[in-house]
């Protein structure tokens, strides 16, 4: 069974589909990349897995248990974490007790998870700003914060929206690399939402492209860049 | 939710030198300032527990006052039930209000100034209540307590015993919001201060937090409300519900730094005083005139001062 099985999910607004009928899977350390046009239902597909959105019709497994309907804080209890697209730190609040309170909800003693929270700040470079107001941070660091804050809730699925945007190449290039040695190293699988195709069509095992909420396509990137229709929604853009 | 208590030193030193204060030949309506500076301290502290460190502000804190001073009282008077058991009641009491109020509130999502004015309601309805309720509570003249003077009844001859328990009071809510500051759940409340949507992707039970800051302030408000009753000896409805008192809470902690443990002790220091002497300036028929004040003071303090009055004094000290 998959780590995390979303079944056709349908989410309206009004009436409007954000989501039609949408099947996904996610197995254990794997990197799904979800792409496709502005208002597809990326981020709303999101929003239903980490319980932001009730999802109308369609169900939710993550490890075999379904969590349809859970509040956003079981969920992350459970081991789902997300980041927001624009970014949403604890704005007045330093860069580590920010990091620190993600890292509270495993570990009980404030000391323990300053601890855990200044490892991760290491590891993503992020400790030299650690005593700085996340709301001053640059837009790149605020997005290796919302990052590192997910991270610190130690998530066995993490669901990234758009952590790259707005990055640098070689910043996109060093989280990405920390993506992957997470995954090696902690098991962690990841459903990344991504506007920069061509960063995610290198890193992700499998893609799968959402347009008007419905899944057009899905698969290894190779055969998804080549197919017909996803070029089609990218007006012929080179994809690889 | 256990802590080790870690007492901040300055803490310490301020109570054991406001403990060798009655050795001094002190009127003894200096007493009467300092307890009602310790006072307006203790139940502005408790207030900054819910709406300074998680930003849940209410303004309808003097409901719990209220109960807390009228429970026991009606028990006294007509039951011969000591004040102190009268407490514990007046305490569940409070906190059933505050359980009854809190729980759908949070639960369904009342956010900023839909809860403020949620909570504005509640002393309001509460006021009304034991104004027409006159059989029962001497209605708007309120209800004097009788006086037996002795430590089972809570009653005191000399300002002294109640100034150090004030003393007592103050000191055990600083250091409870002390190492609130410093534990998971005020790391989790300045989280829910900041921004709850987050705070609940990393997991944080919003509406659990919330609440259990809501019952802790609570619980030590009506506490306040029966030492209130017993130091007075008369309450009334309109003093003791009114919204003045709930405003006043609320702007002692916010004048001083309501994200601080130290900050509403700061704000009662500038506030209690003051009005006093503005009542003895202008006498009671321009009692309102403090308002005025407070009024004055919350917009400056807004505009210029975004850490309060603790804020411009640690920024001086640098």
């Amino acid at each position: 069974m998959a780590l995390l099985d979303i079944q056709t999910v349908t989410k309206k607004f009004g009436g409007l589909s954000a989501l039609r009928n949408v099947d996904l899977k996610l197995e254990k350390e794997e990197i799904v990349g979800l792409i496709g046009p502005n208002g597809s239902g990326k981020t709303t597909l999101i929003n239903v897995i980490a319980g932001f959105y009730k999802p109308d019709t369609g169900k939710v497994f993550f490890d075999g248990h379904e969590i349809t309907g859970l509040y956003p804080h079981e969920i992350a209890y459970r081991g789902i974490v997300r980041t927001f697209q624009l970014t949403r730190p604890f704005g007045n609040l330093s860069v580590l007790e920010n990091v620190t309170i993600g890292a509270l909800l495993k570990k009980r003693t404030v000391e323990e998870a300053e601890r855990e929270a200044l490892e991760i700040l290491r590891s993503i470079e992020l400790y030299e700003m650690r005593n700085s107001r996340s709301k001053d941070l640059t837009t790149g660091n605020r997005k290796r914060l919302e990052l590192a804050r997910a991270l610190a809730v130690g998530p066995r699925i993490l669901l990234l929206d758009e952590v790259l945007a707005g990055l640098t190449t070689s910043e996109a290039q060093s989280i990405l690399s920390l993506l992957d040695k997470l995954r090696r190293e902690h098991g962690v699988s990841f459903l990344i939402v991504e506007h920069i195709v061509r960063a995610i069509m290198t890193i992700s095992d499998r893609i799968a492209v959402l347009d008007a909420g419905e899944k057009i396509a899905e698969g290894k990137p190779d055969s998804v860049a080549a197919d017909e229709t996803v070029r089609a929604i990218y007006l012929g853009k080179e994809l690889v | 939710m256990f802590w080790k208590i870690p007492c901040p030193r300055n803490l310490l030193i301020v109570t054991v030198l406001a403990t060798v204060v009655p050795i001094l030949p002190l009127p003894s309506y200096v007493f009467h300032i300092l307890i009602m500076l310790l006072f307006f301290s203790y139940l502005s502290t408790a207030w900054t527990i819910v709406s300074g460190y998680g930003k849940q502000i209410s303004l309808g804190h003097s409901s719990f006052v209220g109960l807390g001073a009228y429970v026991p009282t009606l028990l006294l008077v007509y039951f011969g039930i000591t004040p102190w058991f009268g407490a514990a009641a007046g305490i569940a009491v409070s906190l059933t209000v505050a359980l009854l109020i809190g729980f759908p509130a949070f639960k369904f999502g009342l956010r900023g100034p839909h809860f403020s004015f949620a909570t504005m309601a509640l002393p309001a309805i509460l006021e009304s209540i034991f104004i027409s309720a006159r059989n029962v509570t001497g209605g708007s003249l309120g209800i004097s307590i009788p006086y037996k003077e002795s430590w089972v009844y809570f009653q005191f001859a000399s300002k002294i015993p109640y100034y150090y328990i004030a003393l007592l009071m103050w000191f055990l809510a600083a250091n409870l919001a002390f190492s609130i500051e410093r534990n998971w759940f005020g790391y989790y409340l300045m989280a829910i201060r900041e921004d709850e949507d987050a705070a609940g992707a990393v997991g944080i039970n919003v509406t659990r937090c919330k609440l259990i800051a809501l019952l802790l302030s609570v619980a030590l408000t009506a506490w306040g409300g029966v030492f209130y009753a017993q130091y007075n000896l008369y309450i009334d409805p309109a003093t003791l519900f009114g919204l003045p008192l709930s405003f006043q809470i609320a702007t002692t902690s916010t004048i001083g730094n309501p994200k601080r443990w130290i900050g509403p002790t700061i704000g009662a220091l500038v506030l209690v005083p003051f009005s006093e002497i503005l009542r003895i300036l202008t006498g009671a028929t321009f009692g309102s005139l403090s308002f005025l004040f407070y009024g004055a003071l919350l917009m400056i303090v807004a505009r210029f001062l975004p850490d309060g009055l603790l804020g411009l004094m640690t920024k001086r000290a640098k």
